[in-house]
């Protein structure tokens, strides 16, 4: 059950070469820089652009050979593309229409679904009086309308303040877990990926360069392409603010001083990431202004002989990017013990229900 | 801040002024005005008025009917020669209309290509009949509803008809609910412009339809005979016409008064 796609896909000169296998309830993101084929993808997967060759299969039946509109497939697109001379109503209801459901009971369950994933929503406003959050709520809606056995969800953030961002991924998080069928979360920034789907692909020029959950992602990166887009340390926790602006992340291994840049409120839920090339290894105690100092056991140094990513036992967890270099100068080896430090303000922060948060929280990576 | 402008720009553009509204005022001044009553029912401007209104409003419906098609195969399809085919389709823009006439005449003509046949096996005759003159009407006016509604189509994302279809509408379903009202504001453009050419149209009609009162002499054509026999009568069909355009120009006023 779920969605089988393996397929091949042209788009002028440039192809994609990609199977995706994504059980019922699971949620596979697909995630690569932009170029890196992902709305082609999205284009073979809802039937927009046809299959050089291959299979797409939801559910056990074969769908490639059929048009758009008779798949199976509610799709939330980029841009949210809300039609703009429909209301929301109409919107959420028009994938029910389309399929011929009776115009009283398609507006009934687009009442119910607006008032689920976008209460704040007049259904009677036109998608040009709504904010980007508001829209792509809206089409998050249109896309569950008809009940899909499979759910594409192109970038949904991206037309997305930053300050609502942390609510709208609560919601795609909370849809997809009570969604039965297969979703498909297309993204560009490695944090929605990381913290939203069951298991990552990574796409790069086309082709999927590495599968696996978050964390087999996160702690062996197959690439430096991978290293770069997903290998950040992440942070989930609590935040309790010190007196001088900044505040401490407590996780449940070990805690963190970060910078929010906002007054926060003592028990905020909080995710942060910090890019490896931040946190700096010393041999002795380092002294200088960085806040966060950890001292701890190497676990693994992979190193292929111009960078390389050291993985910490301190608490958290973290890991370090440096040069072959380093590597030999600083004699670094498994098993030895370093030490290891960042400055609150390099750790990027996403927090839950607050009104705005650190311009550079919204995109992470390279 | 004001800018300032040099003095012969002005003194230009007020005598453009001058000129372009001259002759509307003098149709004012000119009026015998006494007499409107008399005159207006000399020129049978009531039955000129209303036919006019048939045959323009008739002519404009169906260059919505058979140009929006048209529009939509050149902006959507990948037919080979489009190109050519938009120009036969705009030609009766450039074309003098007195040459679409005799085009007409030719073709649909109780001796034309077409009309022959017309003639002979339905009886149909459409030279100096109302329809006729709607004909030659719709031939000069559909090209502005295909050109406008065109370049609308053009203007609309294409995405919004790709997510349509991936959330389930059929190709008609899409239009319908999709495109047509997204395309509202340029086919109202479109069917205003193809109004107001049907309006003023003369030379088409008056050589495929004939100038018979009560059933092809529209307003134009009734101004043109009467304005030896009657000059004051033509003054006032002339006023009528007047006021029509200025309806126009109002209904039209976002797009041709207020550029931006």
């Amino acid at each position: 059950m779920g969605l089988h796609a393996d397929l091949v896909a042209r788009r002028g000169s440039f192809q994609v070469d990609v199977a995706l296998d994504v059980d019922g309830g699971e949620t596979l993101a697909l995630l690569g820089p932009n170029g890196a084929g992902k709305s082609t993808v999205v284009d073979a997967l809802i039937g927009t652009l046809e299959l050089t060759q291959g299979v797409i299969a939801i559910d056990g039946e074969r769908v490639d050979a059929l048009p758009p509109e008779q798949r199976p497939i509610g799709v939330c697109f980029q841009d949210d593309l809300l039609f703009p001379r429909l209301s929301a109503l109409e919107n959420v209801a028009f994938p029910l229409r389309a399929r011929k459901v009776p115009k009283a009971e398609a507006r009934r369950r687009a009442r119910a679904l607006l008032q689920r994933l976008a209460s704040a929503v007049d259904p009677s406003a036109r998608p040009s009086s709504m904010s980007g959050g508001e829209r792509q709520r809206v089409a998050l809606a249109r896309a569950l309308a008809p009940d899909p056995r499979l759910l594409v969800l192109d970038e949904p953030f991206s037309n997305v303040d930053v300050s609502a961002r942390p609510g709208m991924r609560t919601l795609v998080r909370e849809v997809t877990r009570t969604f039965g069928g297969a979703t498909v979360l297309i993204a560009h920034d490695p944090l929605d990926a990381l913290t939203l789907a069951d298991r990552v692909a990574l796409l790069d020029a086309g082709r999927i360069t590495q599968t696996g959950t978050p964390d087999e992602i996160r702690a062996a990166p197959a690439s430096h392409y991978a290293a770069d887009l997903v290998g950040v340390n992440l942070f989930v926790g609590e935040l309790r603010p010190l007196g001088d602006g900044a505040a401490t992340l407590r996780t449940t291994d070990g805690a963190i001083t970060v910078s929010p840049g906002v007054a926060v409120v003592s028990g905020t839920r909080s995710i942060a990431s910090l890019k490896p090339i931040d946190v700096s290894l010393h041999a002795r105690e380092p002294e200088g202004s960085a806040r966060n100092v950890f001292r701890g056991q190497i676990v693994e140094i992979a190193d292929d002989g111009d960078r390389a990513r050291v993985r910490l036992a301190t608490r958290p967890p973290l890991t370090a990017e440096v040069t072959s270099g380093s590597v030999a100068r600083m004699g670094l080896r498994t098993g030895g013990e370093v030490w290891a430090s960042f400055k609150a303000v390099e750790v990027s922060l996403q927090i839950e229900g607050a009104d705005s948060a650190q311009p550079q929280a919204g995109t992470l990576g390279r | 801040m004001r800018s300032r402008t040099p003095l012969p720009l002005w003194i230009l553009a007020g005598a453009g002024v001058v000129f372009v509204s001259l002759p509307v005022v003098a149709l004012v001044l000119r009026a015998p005005w006494d007499d409107i009553a008399s005159s207006l029912r000399g020129a049978g401007a009531s039955e000129a008025l209303r036919l006019s209104l048939v045959v323009s409003l008739t002519a404009t419906a169906l260059s919505l009917l058979l140009g929006v098609p048209l529009a939509w195969i050149l902006a959507r399809s990948r037919i080979p020669g489009r190109s050519v085919l938009r120009a036969i389709v705009v030609l009766p823009i450039v074309l003098p209309p007195v040459v679409g006439g005799i085009g007409l005449l030719a073709a649909l003509g109780r001796g034309g290509v077409v009309g022959q046949w017309l003639y002979s096996t339905f009886g149909l005759q459409l030279t100096f009949t109302t329809w006729g003159a709607i004909l030659a009407t719709t031939f000069v006016s559909m090209p502005l509803v295909v050109l406008a509604t065109e370049a609308g189509l053009r203007s609309i994302d294409r995405r919004y008809e790709q997510a349509a279809s991936a959330l389930g509408a059929s190709p008609r379903y899409s239009i319908r609910r999709v495109v047509l009202p997204m395309l509202g504001p340029q086919l109202a453009a479109g069917a205003v412009l193809a109004w107001a050419r049907a309006l003023s149209e003369f030379g088409a009609t008056i050589t495929f339809a004939g100038n018979l009162a009560g059933s092809t002499q529209t307003l134009p054509l009734a101004v043109y005979e009467t304005r030896l026999s009657d000059p004051g009568g033509a003054i006032f069909l002339s006023l009528i016409l007047v006021v029509l355009s200025v309806a126009v120009l109002v209904a039209m006023r976002d797009r041709i008064t207020q550029a931006r």
